[in-house]
């Protein structure tokens, strides 16, 4: 496709190089060429005020972080774009994300240069990203921020955080909408765990850095008020740090009793896998035997209402193995 | 013992200085006959070396020696004795069965009781086994290159298996869990090949394997830093073995160690004697019958093996090797085979005691700390030490390596090169619809113009910080980022972000801005202290520690799970993204101010250049001169470390750059150099903005990338065009 010049602008260009040496000459000619190798001709100012004009109906917004951006979603007002999506599926997992989204690049350095490049009303971050917040230029940021507000995260430390959404986007009515059916579901996946494993009562959440480390989730994570929606009870070793996790190894966990199960959070490298498989405490502490032991799909440790359900999903569908509690 | 010193070293000082007065920028590197400061030849030309002395010379100064050797004696019971007492805190507060029980089979023991078994017993024969390994690989390099200043660390052995585990880590999991020692081992050797390769021309020249060594350490380091980036969700469990942890959990590790050091011991007794002899001279050990090159190939061989066990078994573990072998270098042990037993011992002592002080802090710091990384943040004061001790012993003689013709310099076509970059940097994007040529004004306004020239101005300001910093020092290696200037203002942030709010003070950008000042004037403050004190190869190894220092704590930061911290981190990861319109014009300001000044400052300099003594006579006032030299370095280095981060190349290598286009004479190889250093910025902005479009790669470490690649082909020329 031959190059179009597509604003009256740019035909100043040409004029401005034609002062340079030959060099550059050449170097404006590398360019041309390379611009012409590509098929995708910019045509994206009148794309651009297509979708302006088109979008009133409905708040664009921008949610560098997942875990606004996960329950945006699954409130059925899912976000223009987001961080990292590559990577989503990873460690977010569920929802899934429209196949329309725009990636913003990297989630603590969203790119703003990309974001003024789409119709958006308003981003939504909260205070980890609030020095990218002077890049977004005129577009008003708000910050909504799903955590535990003292020592124990609550059940309504994760319903205001989606009442505030829902007031954001103009329709309170769909985050309360999505808070009822929320709690519904956690309910369904809590009657399922029961009907699979009714004597498991206890849990200890870990996720590990490596075969020795780990970080225990602890009473001011997410798991928490999940279990407690589901009638379970989190076992912790200790006091939290502000992110909700208490970093602990793999000899701590002989601290816990045998009724205790373990459930480890994805993602697990198979490099790790090998080590743990490896490790003589490990072995002696007979995870998968004596003791019962489950693997659960990745859940965004740092996210909202959609985290706590999709963590009561994953529950619901976990195998796990081992201990008498089966 | 200073007055035996002194006099041995005053005449090599002098000829330093005349030389360089002599020829100036133009000598080229072979012609100068820089004293190979081999570790054992030059004490033991000073001590009374049994070995290499004949015994019935009388020796004055036998005395004076004992003496000091006396003091790191003691030193080293010391250690040892700080070791015991750090191991018997540990135990007091972990282990509560009896002593003997430590011993005892492991699966006799409860869980609990044996997790802390593992956890201390396991941990600390680690600790000694690795520790003790790197010093004798360290060592035997040093035999090898003859170079007080090799190491596994400073010739890039333990990065290149670094960058080799990583990319089989991300890309192939299954060779990684069942082949991590061939891939580290292929990757040892690799870096260390490359290394070798680059300063075989130049026969070894201690100046050149050491640069070669430090540029691919960077460079490595670099590329490592773009796959983690990129591949972050596949690289999570390589985080924590990156820092080090030596915390055990089985046997495997110190079974694999103990058959590792039994093996070296056994290869290393047949290779003492060709070691000494090649020690003397390498055409002598040829005559008596020595196979050099294949000795070599040995040594070459067990060294890379070693390294990729250790680093594949524990992760990488800097400076433990580097300490060991400068603290045997410092006790005056000349005898191979007494050197090789010292290094393994104070090796092995100085990770265990690392290891049980990050052991000991975790309780205290609530996170947990990996050795790793503690060797880092420990390292650097141990060398600056350990400089402080042997500094009058050995010298080497540092020359301006690059040279180039005497050319005229049309600035003006740079000029307008630059401005050229710039402008097609800020046209030819990527955008929401793909590659093109974008006019949007609005955009380019608000987002690609700053940007790009705050990319000029950090390369402009670091490439007159490089050029100060080489002239003032006279060491063509000095730049802020290798002296530790940069990472001493990266420092000076995260400290400030961490104290500051505890002082009563709110961490914005203008304090953050001083306490990056401050650590960028300690740090310079300290080297400039040390220039006159050490021998300028010295220098670059507190440069090292303090970058080391630095990675330790950046390690510490990323462990300790603080998202506000890593929100940090990527701003000091070295990118342009925080440029706005309101505030570039401030740093184009501050770094046309910075390099008016520089400018002004270029007559005294010149003289400075020559040698204080000279500048002195010549009427020159030499401390306020210096000192506000080193103020303008300091500022350069933490705007341009504030707006790019710590990791990049522009300080040192755009200097050279400038010299090999013709710009031989300070006047010229200054403006020229601001004007390469804002164009290369600028290009590896507009690589790391575009090339992945939306994500973003540190214009810092792109820019180290290309200039370390640069940097190495440069330094391939170096001996033809010596020969010349």
């Amino acid at each position: 496709m031959p190059f179009i010049f597509y604003t009256d602008k740019s035909s100043k260009f040409p004029l401005s190089i034609s002062a340079m040496t030959s060099l550059k000459w050449f170097a404006l000619v590398l360019c041309l060429v390379l611009t012409a190798c590509n098929n995708q001709a910019s045509t994206q100012k009148t794309a651009t005020l297509e979708v302006e004009s088109s979008h009133s109906d409905r708040m664009n917004i921008v949610s560098p972080d997942w875990g606004n951006a996960a329950t945006l979603t699954a409130m059925g007002h899912a976000p223009i774009a987001t961080g990292d999506v590559r990577v989503w599926d990873r460690w977010v997992g569920s929802p899934k994300l429209p196949a329309s989204i725009t990636d913003l690049g990297i989630r603590y350095q969203p790119n703003a240069e990309l974001i003024a490049q789409l119709p958006v009303d308003m981003v939504i971050d909260n205070y980890f990203y609030e020095h990218a917040r002077n890049l977004y230029g005129d577009v008003p940021a708000e910050s909504v921020m799903s955590a535990a507000k003292g020592e124990t995260a609550t059940w309504a430390d994760y319903t205001e955080p989606t009442r505030e959404l829902g007031v954001l986007i103009d329709n309170p009515k769909m985050a309360e909408d999505y808070i009822v059916q929320s709690q519904k579901d956690i309910q369904l996946a809590s009657q399922q765990f029961q009907q699979r494993y009714p004597k498991a009562e206890k849990f200890a959440v870990v996720q590990f850095a490596d075969a020795n480390n780990m970080r225990m989730y602890v009473a001011n994570s997410l798991f928490q008020p999940a279990l407690e929606q589901m009638g379970r009870e989190l076992v912790v070793l200790g006091k939290g740090n502000n992110w909700g996790f208490v970093p602990i190894r793999m000899g701590d966990l002989a601290q816990l009793d045998d009724e205790t199960c373990l459930l480890i959070i994805d993602p697990l490298s198979p490099i790790t896998r090998a080590e743990i498989v490896d490790s003589l405490i490990w072995q002696r502490l007979g995870y998968g035997n004596t003791r019962c032991v489950g693997e659960l799909p990745p859940v965004w440790i740092y996210g909202g209402m959609s985290s706590l359900v999709s963590l009561a999903n994953n529950l619901s569908e976990v195998s796990l193995k081992g201990g008498e509690v089966l | 013992m200073s007055a035996n010193a002194d006099t041995h070293n005053n005449p090599i000082n002098n000829h330093t200085d005349s030389s360089h007065n002599d020829s100036a920028h133009t000598m080229t590197l072979a012609s100068q006959a820089a004293t190979v400061s081999k570790p054992s030849s030059t004490s033991s030309k000073q001590s009374s070396s049994p070995l290499n002395q004949p015994p019935n010379q009388p020796n004055p100064q036998t005395s004076l020696f004992a003496n000091l050797s006396w003091r790191l004696w003691a030193m080293l019971i010391g250690l040892a004795a700080l070791s015991l007492w750090s191991s018997w805190a540990l135990l007091d507060r972990q282990w509560t069965r009896p002593f003997s029980d430590l011993f005892i089979p492991s699966m006799q023991l409860d869980i609990a009781s044996m997790a802390i078994q593992l956890h201390i017993v396991a941990t600390s024969v680690v600790a000694l086994l690795a520790g003790g390994l790197l010093g004798v690989v360290s060592i035997l390099l040093q035999q090898l290159v003859k170079n007080p200043l090799a190491s596994d660390t400073t010739l890039g052995v333990g990065v290149g298996a670094q960058l080799a585990m990583l990319i089989v880590t991300l890309f192939l999991p299954s060779l990684a869990i069942y082949g991590g020692l061939y891939v580290a081992f292929a990757g040892a050797i690799i870096s260390m090949g490359l290394v070798f390769a680059l300063s075989a021309p130049s026969r070894f020249n201690p100046l050149i394997l050491i640069l070669a060594g430090l540029v691919v350490n960077i460079l490595l380091a670099a590329v490592a830093n773009v796959l983690v980036l990129f591949f972050a969700e596949r690289s999570n469990g390589m985080l924590s073995w990156a820092a080090g942890f030596l915390a055990q959990n089985s046997w495997h590790t110190s079974i694999a160690l103990v058959i590792t050091a039994a093996l070296m011991a056994v290869i290393c007794l047949p290779l003492l004697k060709p070691l000494t002899l090649m020690s003397l001279d390498d055409t002598q050990a040829k005559r008596l019958g020595v196979p050099i090159n294949g000795i070599r190939a040995i040594v070459v061989l067990v060294v890379a093996v070693v390294t990729a066990l250790v680093i594949s078994e524990v992760g990488l573990i800097g400076f433990i090797g580097l300490g060991a072998a400068s603290l045997v270098n410092a006790l005056g042990i000349s005898s191979i085979g007494k050197r090789l037993v010292a290094a393994f011992g104070l090796g092995a002592l100085l990770l265990l005691l690392t290891s049980n002080v990050a052991l000991l802090l975790e309780p205290i710091l609530d996170m947990q700390i990996p050795a790793g990384a503690m060797t880092g943040i420990l390292g650097a004061p141990l060398i600056i030490w350990l400089i402080l001790r042997q500094r009058r012993e050995r010298i080497e003689t540092v020359t301006p390596m690059l040279t180039g013709k005497h050319t005229s310099i049309a600035f003006w076509r740079w000029g307008v090169g630059v401005l050229a970059v710039i402008i097609l940097a800020c046209l030819f994007v990527q955008d929401i619809n793909g590659w093109g040529l974008s006019t949007d004004w609005a955009l380019t306004q608000q987002y690609r113009l700053p940007r790009s020239l705050s990319a000029a101005a950090t390369g402009l300001m670091l490439a007159i910080a490089g050029v100060l910093l080489q002239t003032l020092t006279r060491n063509p290696m000095a730049s802020p980022e290798v002296l530790g200037v940069s990472s001493g203002a990266a420092l000076g942030v995260i400290l400030g972000f961490l104290l500051l709010p505890s002082l009563g003070l709110s961490a914005g950008s203008g304090t953050l801005l001083i306490s990056g000042l401050s650590g960028a004037m300690a740090v310079l403050l300290l080297i400039i202290w040390l220039a006159r004190r050490v021998s300028s190869g010295y220098l670059l190894l507190v440069g090292i520690g303090i970058a080391a220092m630095m990675d330790g704590v950046m390690h510490m930061v990323k462990l300790s799970g603080d998202p506000r911290l890593e929100a940090m981190l990527s701003w000091l990861s070295g990118t342009t993204y925080s440029a706005q319109p309101s505030t570039v014009w401030y740093l184009i300001g501050i770094a046309t101010i910075l390099f008016i000044l520089s400018l002004l400052l270029i007559k005294p300099l010149r003289v400075l250049g020559l040698g204080t003594g000279v500048a002195r006579n010549l009427g020159v006032a030499v401390t306020p001169v210096t000192l506000s030299l080193l103020a303008l370095v300091a500022a350069l280095s933490t705007a341009s470390t504030l707006a790019v981060g710590p990791l990049s190349f522009i300080g040192l290598m755009v200097p050279h750059l400038a010299t090999s286009l013709g710009a031989v004479k300070l006047e010229r190889q200054l403006p020229l150099a601001a004007l390469l250093g804002a164009g290369v910025m600028v290009i590896a902005d507009w690589i790391g903005r575009y090339v992945i479009f939306p994500y973003e790669l540190p214009a810092g470490t792109i820019a180290a990338i290309i200039g370390g690649g640069y940097f190495l082909w440069l330094i391939r020329k170096v001996p033809a065009s010596a020969s010349r």
